[in-house]
């Protein structure tokens, strides 16, 4: 028998849907680690994990991790230049993960507030939009 | 003989009559001197002296005097790159470069290296800017997984085979 969890469930944002979540990134011996804390915006468009501005990348350094240079293709078809590395998604809305949490790819690029939450995590759940009461919800399939 | 003396031919001397130049008597010594200095005949002092080549037991030598032919230098462990990457990476040693021009550049080497390897489309590829490939995974994760903490020689980035990018709106 298999059942679902609900992880989140939310009122649309100015008409999008949006949510908040907390990232962890970890040097390679787990010894030094960053937070970031950020709210994004569910984008089944965007193919990767977790995308958030570029500037975000900077801390990176503090523990000794370095993003790895790669391009992402932008709407509009607009190639740009964008760095990668490995991170942990801990939480979302107010699920937690058991940690260290979920393994995602952060992508730092560009230069928006809000980030963008990419089918790469969103296809380990289902993802229900409901547009006539303005609300999403997700939930674990897993029993 | 001034020519024989400026090229270095080594030749018998009991041979050097037969095939040295017959003199015109109508030439002084001074005039017969100029017509054979090199400058004259246009000759390239800088050539090889022919003694590499006829030698006094006549026997023909080319090349080193080992007589082993050296294959050419090709690399292996990456593509020939087309010219236009090779004059962006030109450009990237002298200071940095525009976007448009590195994702270009990321363009072309990813595509020379992934014709070059065969490697499978979909598939997710960490390479240098010179086409070594540096890992290869099948998740994006997978890759970043495998290469995060990894301190390497070059500059590398990530690439997905067969696409224009390694994420975003594909």
């Amino acid at each position: 028998m298999s059942s679902t969890r609900t992880i989140l469930k939310e009122n649309y944002s100015d008409g999008r849907a949006m949510t908040n979540m907390r990232i962890l990134v970890l040097n390679r011996d787990g010894s030094r680690q960053i937070t970031i804390r950020k709210r994004v915006k569910i984008d089944t468009g965007f193919d990767s994990g977790v995308h958030i501005r570029e500037s975000e990348m900077s801390e990176l350094s503090i523990i000794g991790v370095k993003a790895t240079l790669g391009s992402v293709t932008l709407a509009g078809n607009i190639p740009a230049n964008a760095h990668y590395c490995l991170a942990y998604l801990q939480q979302i809305g107010e699920w937690e993960f058991p940690p260290p949490g979920m393994e995602i790819v952060l992508v730092f690029q560009g230069s928006n507030r809000e980030g963008l939450l990419g089918m790469e995590v969103l296809s380990h759940w289902i993802t229900t939009f409901d547009g006539p009461n303005r609300s999403f919800k997700i939930v674990c399939p897993r029993a | 003989m001034a020519l024989w003396d400026s090229l270095n031919v080594l030749v018998p001397k009991d041979e050097q009559s037969r095939i040295a130049p017959s003199r015109d008597s109508s030439l002084s010594a001074d005039q017969e001197a100029a017509m054979l200095h090199p400058a004259h005949f246009n000759v390239d002092s800088t050539i090889e002296p022919a003694s590499r080549i006829i030698s006094l037991d006549r026997e023909l030598r080319v090349g080193n005097q080992l007589g082993k032919i050296e294959p050419p230098e090709f690399p292996v462990d990456r593509p020939w790159l087309p010219q236009q990457a090779l004059e962006i990476l030109k450009k990237l040693t002298k200071g940095p470069i525009a976007e448009k021009e590195l994702i270009r550049l990321m363009d072309l080497v990813a595509d020379r290296a992934i014709d070059h390897f065969q490697l499978k489309e979909g598939g997710f590829v960490a390479l240098t800017f010179l086409g070594r490939i540096v890992e290869v995974s099948d998740t994006r994760i997978g890759l970043l997984r495998e290469i995060q903490g990894h301190k390497f020689t070059e500059e590398i980035f990530v690439w997905r085979v067969g696409f224009r990018s390694f994420s975003g709106r594909l």
